[in-house]
């Protein structure tokens, strides 16, 4: 392990030889973030149904789309949405806030830090999979349909570790991106498809997918949706995960070491 | 056979370390670098307790640090056989919003000591830090020496091969700091190297066995005690 800060290898063999470093303190503050309400992690499912709902019965009378396929559209794309927001927004300040004093005084890899904030974002999203359950049921979705689905959040999940671990790099060394990424995600609201269709570009319609979210998005909208799946989708997002941890490895081998110096 | 030895290390860093992009790339101004460590040679083997005293901003942290592979010297090499428990910064990762008995098993998967050990070892633990009823309330009311007390009594059974410190002899109230240093000794005996960072030169002669003078980055006194 003398390596460790600079081995993307070394790191992830020791998330999964130490994974009560995260998996446990990820289940400690999922608990202490809902123990003053009465609901916990459900509030989220239930503010995403009624903003769904009045979001819904409006755009589809804007787009002039049927509700009960608009629906499904935008919830799906919504919460996904959320939850890399939320990765995001928490991965910029994950060293230089919550666990700055942490980090700096103990030796722990940059990469246990990142799981243990994905995977409580993660399983605040997944209170959701009961909702997204009740959608495959009403569009008749098959065996192969839950199959895809569950591709799909693996891929997100992977997606989002490395995402995260990006912007906690940049987001330590330069306090400029926290503002640029804020920002960024606010067009992004705007320029991924949640809230319209594709189809709606016509023949640049395929332009969508110049957008990584649109990615990360589709591949689990699409078998809950639309009973189908793209194998494309399969294949970039499987790009995506092997592009990003690449750009992990790199940042690690040249900057890991230097990581504690600019908290 | 737990085992230390620090070659030709440096350490360094910024002195006015820079975040913003556009001072970065586009007006760039020259930094100071400040050399924490300085061409440090040392060897450390099984059995030794070493104490490391200096001034204020001598390197004491820092080469704590290096030897905890926390940071990673620019320069010479940083070789460590055996497991390292380091208490740089006791009450580090406690969770103010959780209670006492909470924060206990958190501190623990921190410092990447089992739910199993926590389990087996929780009367014990519970009884050290006396704080009674108190352990079921939020850490945010404690007062800093009740987190002290708590984080330490986590570590009262470890049995450490590389056991390394920072200052942390003075917890809580007389009485307390009286068990917990009986604690310490044996915990102390146990482990195969101790280390130990301090302005205090008695706490120093009575731990430790070999003392480390260190000024501006450079040792300037090594000797048996």
């Amino acid at each position: 392990m003398n390596n460790l800060k600079t081995s993307l290898f070394l790191q992830i063999q020791y998330i999964y030889k130490f994974h009560f470093t995260w998996f446990n303190p990820a289940i400690h503050d999922l608990k202490i973030k809902y123990r003053k309400t009465i609901l916990g992690p459900w509030w989220n499912v239930i503010t995403n149904i009624i903003f769904l709902t009045i979001l819904s019965l409006l755009w589809s009378k804007i787009l002039n789309l049927p509700i009960r396929d608009y629906i499904g559209h935008v919830y799906i794309g919504l919460i996904i949405w959320i939850y890399l927001n939320e990765v995001v927004n928490s991965s910029l300040s994950l060293l230089t806030d919550k666990y700055s004093n942490y980090y700096k005084n103990s030796f722990i890899p940059l990469l246990t830090l990142n799981l243990r904030n994905i995977f409580l974002n993660f399983i605040i999203f997944l209170h959701n999979l009961p909702l997204i359950i009740i959608f495959m049921i009403l569009n008749s979705a098959e065996i192969t349909d839950y199959f895809l689905l569950f591709i799909g959040l693996v891929f997100l999940f992977i997606n989002s570790f490395w995402l995260s671990i990006i912007v906690t790099f940049f987001g330590t060394r330069y306090l400029d991106v926290k503002a640029l990424l804020i920002g960024l995600m606010t067009l992004g609201t705007l320029i991924t498809p949640i809230m319209w269709k594709k189809e709606m570009l016509g023949k640049y319609s395929e332009l969508i997918y110049l957008n990584p979210f649109a990615h990360f998005i589709d591949i689990i909208r699409d078998p809950v949706i639309n009973n189908s799946l793209n194998i494309y989708l399969i294949l970039t997002n499987f790009i995506f995960s092997v592009i990003g941890f690449l750009i992990v490895f790199i940042l690690l081998k040249f900057k890991g070491h230097r990581i504690v110096f600019w908290i | 056979m737990a085992f230390i030895k620090l070659s030709n290390v440096e350490v360094s860093f910024n002195a006015d370390f820079n975040k913003s992009i556009r001072r970065r790339f586009f007006n760039k101004s020259e930094v100071k670098k400040i050399v924490a460590l300085n061409n440090i040679n040392l060897e450390i083997s099984e059995n030794e307790k070493v104490g490391i005293i200096g001034g204020n901003g001598s390197g004491k942290t820092t080469l704590l640090k290096t030897i905890a592979k926390i940071y990673e010297p620019i320069n010479g090499s940083v070789q460590v056989e055996g497991k390292v428990s380091s208490l740089i910064d006791i009450t580090m990762g406690l969770d103010e919003e959780a209670n006492g008995y909470e924060n206990i098993y958190l501190t623990a998967w921190q410092n990447i000591i089992p739910t199993k050990y926590i389990k087996k070892n929780i009367k014990k633990i519970i009884e050290f830090t006396e704080l009674k009823n108190s352990l079921y309330r939020n850490v945010k009311t404690y007062s800093s020496g009740m987190k002290m007390r708590l984080a330490s009594s986590i570590f009262i059974n470890l049995k450490p091969e590389i056991f390394i410190c920072d200052e942390f002899f003075s917890v809580g109230d007389a009485n307390f700091k009286k068990k917990f240093e009986k604690k310490m000794k044996d915990i102390i005996k146990k482990s195969g190297i101790f280390i130990f960072a301090s302005h205090n030169i008695k706490e120093i002669h009575k731990y430790c066995n070999r003392k480390i003078t260190l000024s501006k980055g450079k040792i300037i006194n090594d000797e048996r005690i």
